[in-house]
């Protein structure tokens, strides 16, 4: 039988059209729907007459349905969506962790990463396992634990050592730690590491960790014993204590790098002429079997592809035992090495979280994807076990996460907020009634809750909520739980105690629910009118939330008659804006984030007037300026003790949430998604989440 | 010819001239530099700002990085780049351009056969369903939204079915202890199909004048023959299998890319075809009693042949600058990925190098173009 051409194109198309169908069906959790092809009868030459039949359901794939697990803490919400159907399958091969990122690392250069033009997040994940450092933060709870060093560093003292005073401390560092090659780690690597910064005047996060407006010198006292001097006076002469910033939080966290490799590769550094010259020198070069300290080496990188890190055999920490108990302290073993310690009380009482170090692991790749669509498509199809989403995951994402059955997602506080500046230099917002006014209007709950859908969560405090030790609940909460009439009522009262009077005052409805007549003709104390204002936010396509925020804020003030208008432009219209020579007369208001440190030191950085912009060239861009403030915020600075840095943090935040220089305005949750039936977190509760803890690559277990 | 070759090259060197500074000035119209990227961590001294553009010499005059990037590019450095730093733009260039050719050389050379092929028989059976059918097909495939095609490509045949890999370009678990690198893989793979194009227009050379099966037979034989020594020869270099999971992850967006850009040439070829045959020369054809296939494939498609073949040299050319979106979603780290992450993250001297690399190649490709006219039509004369 012969068919015409217009027969087989229909055949083939049915052909095609029944194999789609088929390929859409597979792994569907639903009843499967076969549908059979059957012979095709021709009555006429050109017509075919096709019969589908669609069979009843033979199978049926059952989805166990468990029951949503909340661990209920004070910050973090584990969600479990969907538990898998089978019990998973144990990994083929040798234990791989297998993770997505969809950037490129920069370099593998350590200095580079840390003082350089490598330093991206990217680069970040990928050099985790590769560094140490004296002291560090412990898992979960943050607190300041010994890494290299032995124990805690002696106290602080003021020592005249030749012609100079200085203060000093001692530190003993580990025996035994091994680089990755073998070699022994001693307090010569330590020193080199810090010699190295100054003489090649390393900036970015190493002139952060070695401050050398307070730091004099390391000196090596025995193999593994560390002397530190600091100055005990500033470039003017006035007296100075180095806090926890500088030593506890800044150079007890420089991460060691290995002298015995990169002594040699220095001294031709140095022979490449200007400090400039030789840091280009000191970033191009690119390691070749660089010793490591963090239980990771370089194993391979296929640029666009992956980058794979082998586990060290010789890492110090494997095997670990980690407890923290609920009365706070905190005991680390180690029957490998013999190493035992407890902290900040006695081991005894109820556990809080127990793990043993690793990697438990014999690799781990790190895939590179175009974009985060491309991950999270590689995450659910299980080619990968964890994706790094710096700047989180969005809803459709969180959608298709929560969809597939053997992903979970744990959600955690962020360190990171998100603000309305402004530039106190100018009238009006250099009155703080006026502030406090427009902060009293800003209806952050209605934002957070009713239109972005608890995506964003409101805060008060520039210390995030999710820092717990260093956030204070108790600060000034302007307009917090009051109705839109209240709030319209309690800002004009502001703006009328500090002398501004209206034209026409803002009327609010019978029901207090909303505006009936906006107010007009605002005018500021001298009698002049308040000038039109801009407020920089970044747009929809950059930050949804923060646009959605800035539109609210220009219809909220503009009904109680302050004019202003919300410019929605570019992140680095904005940012070029903040650095400009003209930032005193140009800016108004504007809003950006910041991703926090535990430790808040930011605060004077931000706050301090000798951050301003003229000033200093620092990130004070408000030109805010009080003198009380700068005697508490250098405080926190030269303050040597935790307990009296988180009461001077305290009363920082509360000066700060009266006097508005910032109206802090929301956080975000941190969402991470991962494979539980592949890998196993020893705790997903966690500030930052899973991403700021890189991965958790030392404690990952595969299953 | 020599003096309009001379003309043409010194026109090429003005437009070139006008490219690079229109490229300078565009790109650097972004408001902000690189060292934004680094500006805001607290924990980061500001000073650092000002010393990222020291290094990067962002913070010098307009016009003074605008001399430094004409004489640069004339002397071909590009300078390093950011974001790859301290790694030089012509070696990330020279790393991303294999991926790119090998993936949209492939792609555009399939799109255009199978363009020519279904054109000719389209042009052919004017009027009928099957060029309908295939017009609508062609021109909504030509049409579709690439993004949401693409995407829809690997839900379909990646995710659901599970036949190909999701994104990328291999399979890093297969590559962990591969001998050699992607990039030799890829540069192996264009001299095997430079090698076997030789082949190929070679036999058909020969074979030309011989009798229509006799030539086929020998065509067949010859071009299989040709892929058993490569596929030996691949195999016993020991890096077939890598070259194989390449070939697997091209699949795709070869397919996507094949499917939404052959209507062009098939409707070029077309309406080439439907003027060709009005031309005394096929009534002749036909007059002589030669057979329809004989008339259609080698009096009216090869005189139809000429502004396909120039559409599809200028195609090759686009095809070294990637396709932004294609490697996007397809995870595919060629020259489009390149430029977009050189522009979001102000990566200058990548994105105008990458831009100037595009550029150059183009305008070598209209001067291709112009003499490949004169060579295919004999009445062209320069």
């Amino acid at each position: 039988m012969k068919l015409s051409l217009p027969a087989r194109l229909s055949i083939l198309a049915f052909a095609v059209s029944a194999t789609v169908l088929l390929v859409a069906c597979q792994d569907e959790p639903e009843p499967v729907t076969i549908i059979k092809e059957v012979p095709v009868e021709v009555i006429k030459e050109v017509e075919v007459e096709k019969e589908v039949i669609k069979e009843v359901p033979v199978e049926k794939e059952v989805i166990k349905e468990v029951e949503v697990e909340k661990v209920v803490e004070k910050i973090v919400e584990v969600e479990k969506v969907v538990e898998p159907t089978q019990e998973p399958e144990p990994a083929a091969g040798p234990p791989i962790y297998q993770m997505g990122i969809f950037e490129e690392p920069i370099s593998r250069n350590y200095w580079n990463y840390y003082g350089g033009p490598a330093g991206s997040v990217w680069t970040q994940y990928v050099l985790d396992g590769h560094s140490g450092s004296l002291y560090g933060y412990s898992d979960q709870r943050f607190d300041w634990v010994p890494g290299l060093a032995a124990d805690f560093p002696t106290d602080l003292t003021k020592e005249t050592v030749g012609d100079g005073e200085f203060w000093t401390a001692e530190v003993q560092m580990k025996t035994g730690v091994k680089w990755s090659d073998g070699h022994e780690l001693d307090a010569g690597d330590f020193v080199f590491t810090v010699n190295t910064v100054f003489d090649l005047q390393l900036s970015s996060n190493w002139a952060a960790a070695v401050d050398s407006a307070f730091l004099d010198r390391v000196e090596a006292l025995d193999s593994h014993t560390l002397k530190v001097f600091f100055k005990t006076t500033d470039a003017e002469g006035n007296p100075q204590t180095p806090g926890l910033s500088v030593w506890q939080f800044g150079l007890g966290f420089m991460p060691v790098l290995a002298e015995h490799y990169w002594a040699p590769i220095i001294e031709e550094v140095k022979k490449a002429g200007e400090i400039n010259q030789q840091q280009e020198a000191l970033f191009a070069h690119i390691p070749d079997g660089e010793p490591t300290l963090g239980g990771f080496t370089f194993s391979k990188w296929e640029p666009g592809a992956f980058l794979e890190n082998n586990t060290d055999p010789n890492f110090y920490n494997q095997g670990t035992v980690v407890t923290m108990y609920a009365n706070g302290a905190y005991s680390e073993s180690n029957e490998r090495t013999g190493h035992s310690a407890t902290y900040f009380g006695d081991a005894d009482g109820d556990k809080v979280l127990e793990y043993t170090v690793g990697p438990h692991v014999d690799s781990e790749l790190f895939s590179i994807y175009g974009n985060q669509d491309a991950a999270i498509l590689a995450l659910t199809n299980g080619d990968i076990d964890y994706v790094f989403n710096p700047l989180g995951l969005e809803k459709g994402f969180l959608d298709r996460v929560r969809s597939t059955p053997d992903l979970q997602i744990a959600t955690n506080a962020n360190n990171g907020v998100r603000y309305l500046g402004f530039n106190v230099r100018k009238p009006p917002m250099d009155i703080a009634e006026f502030r406090q006014a427009v902060a009293t209007v800003i209806d952050k709950e209605f934002v957070a809750r009713t239109v972005l859908q608890d995506a964003a969560i409101p805060v008060y405090a520039m210390v995030p909520e999710g820092n717990e030790f260093w956030h204070n609940s108790d600060v000034p909460k302007f307009g917090k739980d009051m109705s839109r009439g209240d709030r319209i009522s309690q800002a004009v009262e502001l703006l009328k105690s500090a002398g501004f009077t209206y034209e026409e005052e803002p009327e609010v409805s019978e029901d207090g629910a909303f505006i009936a007549k906006q107010g007009k003709g605002l005018k500021m104390p001298d009698g002049s009118p308040v000038p039109e204002m801009t407020l920089l936010a970044p747009s929809a396509g950059y930050d949804p939330m923060r646009s959605t925020f800035a539109i609210w804020v220009e219809r909220w003030l503009t009904d109680i008659g302050i004019p202003v208008r919300a410019q929605l432009t570019g992140f680095n219209v904005i940012v070029d804006e903040l650095f400009s020579d003209t930032v005193a007369d140009d800016l108004d208001m504007w809003m950006l984030g910041w991703g926090l440190s535990i430790f808040p030191d930011y605060l004077e950085n931000f706050f301090h007037s000798r951050h301003s912009p003229e000033i200093g060239g620092g990130y004070n861009w408000g030109g805010y300026a009080n003198n009380q403030f700068d005697d508490l915020a250098l405080g926190l600075l030269t303050e040597t003790t935790i307990e009296g840095a988180r009461d001077k943090a305290f009363q920082l935040q509360a000066f700060l949430a009266e006097d508005l220089p910032y109206v802090p305005l929301f956080t975000t949750p941190k969402l991470d998604a991962y494979r539980p039936s592949r890998i196993e977190f020893p705790y997903t509760s966690v500030l930052g989440g899973l991403e700021q803890q890189n991965g958790m690559q030392q404690e990952v277990v595969i299953k | 010819m020599a003096k309009y070759l001379l003309k043409r090259s010194a026109q090429i060197l003005a437009t070139l001239f006008v490219f690079l500074s229109l490229v300078f000035f565009i790109v650097n119209a972004q408001p902000g530099d690189v060292s934004n990227f680094y500006a805001l961590n607290p924990d980061v001294p500001p000073e650092t700002r000002e010393r990222l553009q020291d290094l990067f010499g962002v913070n010098e005059p307009l016009w003074k990085q605008y001399i430094v990037h004409i004489r640069n590019t004339f002397t071909g450095n590009f300078g390093i780049s950011f974001s790859h730093y301290p790694r030089s733009v012509a070696d990330v260039i020279m790393e991303r351009l294999p991926r790119t050719v090998v993936l949209f050389m492939t792609a555009t050379a399939l799109s255009f056969y199978l363009g020519f092929a279904l054109g000719k028989v389209v042009a052919w059976r004017r009027g009928g369903w099957f060029e309908y059918t295939s017009t609508v097909s062609g021109v909504t495939l030509y049409t579709v939204f690439t993004p949401w095609f693409g995407l829809m490509m690997i839900w379909l045949f990646a995710f659901k079915a599970g036949w190909l890999p999701i994104g990328k370009f291999l399979d890093p678990v297969l590559w962990r202890d591969a001998p050699v690198d992607a990039n030799s893989v890829f540069t192996r793979m264009i001299l095997t199909a430079f090698v076997v194009s030789i082949v190929v227009f070679g036999v058909f050379v020969v074979t030309a004048q011989r009798r229509m099966g006799r030539a086929r037979l020998m065509r067949i034989v010859s071009i299989a023959l040709a892929s058993l020594v490569v596929v030996a020869v691949w195999i016993a270099s020991g890096t077939a299998v890598f070259a194989w999971d390449i070939l697997r992850h091209m699949v795709l967006p070869v397919v996507t890319l094949t499917l939404i850009s052959f209507a062009g040439t098939m409707l070029l070829t077309r309406n080439s075809m439907l003027e060709t045959m009005r031309e005394d020369f096929v009534m002749a054809a036909r007059a002589k009693g030669l057979p329809e296939r004989d008339v259609r494939d080698k009096h009216v498609a090869r005189n139809a042949l000429l502004p396909v073949v120039t559409s599809f040299i200028f195609s090759l050319a686009f095809a070294v600058d990637g396709g932004v979106i294609t490697e996007s979603i397809f995870s595919w780290p060629g020259m489009g990925q390149t430029l977009v992450s050189a522009t979001l993250t102000e990566d200058l001297p990548l994105a105008v190098g990458a831009f100037v690399f595009v550029g150059v190649f183009v305008l070598i490709a209209h001067l291709v173009a112009d003499i490949l006219y004169a060579y295919l039509d004999p009445r062209i004369r320069y």
